[in-house]
């Protein structure tokens, strides 16, 4: 039977085991450093961030939020210009398409960071059709083409949050695009 | 605490975090998160090759300039999330090789959180990111560390977070032993990924694997 117990340190480890065909798994005790780094307490029980430094991380981002604007243009740009690529280019088709995810990726990061809950949404639900950009289709395009356009009218139109009425419609027919395109496949 | 929490505040001062990520504005903004919630040092990585050669440096120095923590992102080129995390658990260095490691991805790809998972990740990081999911991943890793697992296959934090009760018998194959880290041995098994050797049988005959104890059972 094997010790599930730590042993004090210095005491070579018992032979594992089991027989033949047995495999062996070392599971290794690490002291936990960090811990002790930032105070934690002996007794075991855990910590918290204190609020204040929470809140001042929030406001240092927060105070990111024309950048974070400027950014998501460029991002839309490069996006719609490495869509355009990819419907022209179908031979490397795959290759625009990766730096399509690649792109969409940064826009999903960091839109809800930013309150622009839309634009994390459909960049990550554009994204599930580009984990594999070898599969493409005219299909998949015209679904891409419709997430990015959406994309642009959420930065346009600043629409925060879940966009109300307009934010709604968007959702619903990129949805409804996109199960037609699940359906296809 | 009623809550079984300390109410200590922890201080973050101390701590040296390494974000590595190719999308500048991405990290200039986990930067921000970090240095906002208190985290003393932040370097960072443009790439997961500069990400290798700050951490390899980091290896030849001693004490106060360690790196605790990295935060890396899935989606890098040409050496990815993925990629520099098995270069870490791989890593010669203990240092390195138990480093916790942070894995940023969105929910698209499954098939990467799995591989993230199977490479030896310490916590995901799923985005969209915000100032709460960095500061609970920090709180994860100071609070609930999982001890190293090295195994033919795999080496990096036990997979398995809960525990949970089934019937039945363990019906893994395999044989666990528990050892500090100063006791943990290099040459206990084959290097990842390579053929396992068969384990001999015990002297007094026993011809069975045994199984990990870990009642109550653990699932991942």
């Amino acid at each position: 039977m094997t010790d599930k117990s730590p042993k004090s340190p210095g005491t070579p480890p018992e032979k594992p085991a089991g027989g033949k065909g047995a495999r062996v798994v070392e599971i290794i005790e690490l002291p936990n450093k960090l811990r002790a780094k930032v105070g934690g307490t002996a007794d075991g029980k855990p910590g918290q961030i204190d609020p204040a430094h929470i809140d001042r991380a929030t406001r240092h981002v927060a105070r990111m939020a024309e950048a974070h604007r400027g950014q998501t243009r460029i991002d839309l740009t490069s996006l719609q210009a490495a869509f355009a690529q990819a419907q022209r280019d179908t031979e490397n088709r795959a290759q625009h398409l990766r730096k399509i995810y690649k792109i969409s990726d940064g826009i999903m990061t960091l839109g809800r960071t930013f309150g622009y809950n839309l634009l994390s949404d459909f960049a990550n639900s554009m994204n599930q059709f580009l984990v594999d950009p070898e599969n493409t289709s005219d299909a998949l395009m015209t679904v891409l083409g419709l997430h990015i356009d959406a994309m642009h009218v959420v930065v346009r139109d600043d629409i925060k949050g879940d966009g109300g009425e307009l934010g709604q419609a968007l959702t619903k027919s990129l949805a409804l695009a996109r199960a037609k395109l699940i359906h296809r496949r | 605490m009623a809550s079984g929490k300390s109410g200590k505040y922890y201080r973050l001062d101390g701590l040296s975090v390494l974000v590595a990520d190719d999308n500048r504005f991405v990290r200039t903004i986990l930067i921000t998160v970090l240095r906002g919630l208190g985290i003393g040092r932040v370097l960072q990585a443009e790439s997961g090759e500069e990400a290798m050669a700050i951490l390899d440096v980091s290896t030849q120095i001693q004490g106060a300039s360690d790196i605790d923590i990295v935060f890396a992102d899935h989606l890098m080129a040409p050496v990815d999330g993925l990629g520099l995390l098995k270069w870490v658990r791989h890593h010669d260095h203990e240092k390195l090789k138990f480093i916790p490691y942070v894995m940023m991805s969105g929910e698209a790809d499954e098939n990467a959180v799995r591989l993230a998972r199977d490479g030896g990740v310490t916590e995901y990081l799923a985005k969209p990111m915000s100032v709460a999911n960095v500061a609970s991943r920090l709180l994860a890793i100071v609070d609930k560390p999982r001890p190293f697992i090295r195994a033919p296959g795999y080496i990096g934090p036990d997979r398995r977070r809960q525990t949970l009760p089934y019937g039945g018998d363990d019906r893994r194959v395999i044989t666990g032993h528990r050892v500090l880290l100063e006791e943990a041995s290099a040459e206990a098994l084959p290097p990842v990924g390579q053929a396992v050797p068969e384990v001999a049988s015990g002297s007094d005959g026993d011809a069975g694997a045994e199984s990990i104890p870990v009642a109550p059972e653990t699932v991942e």
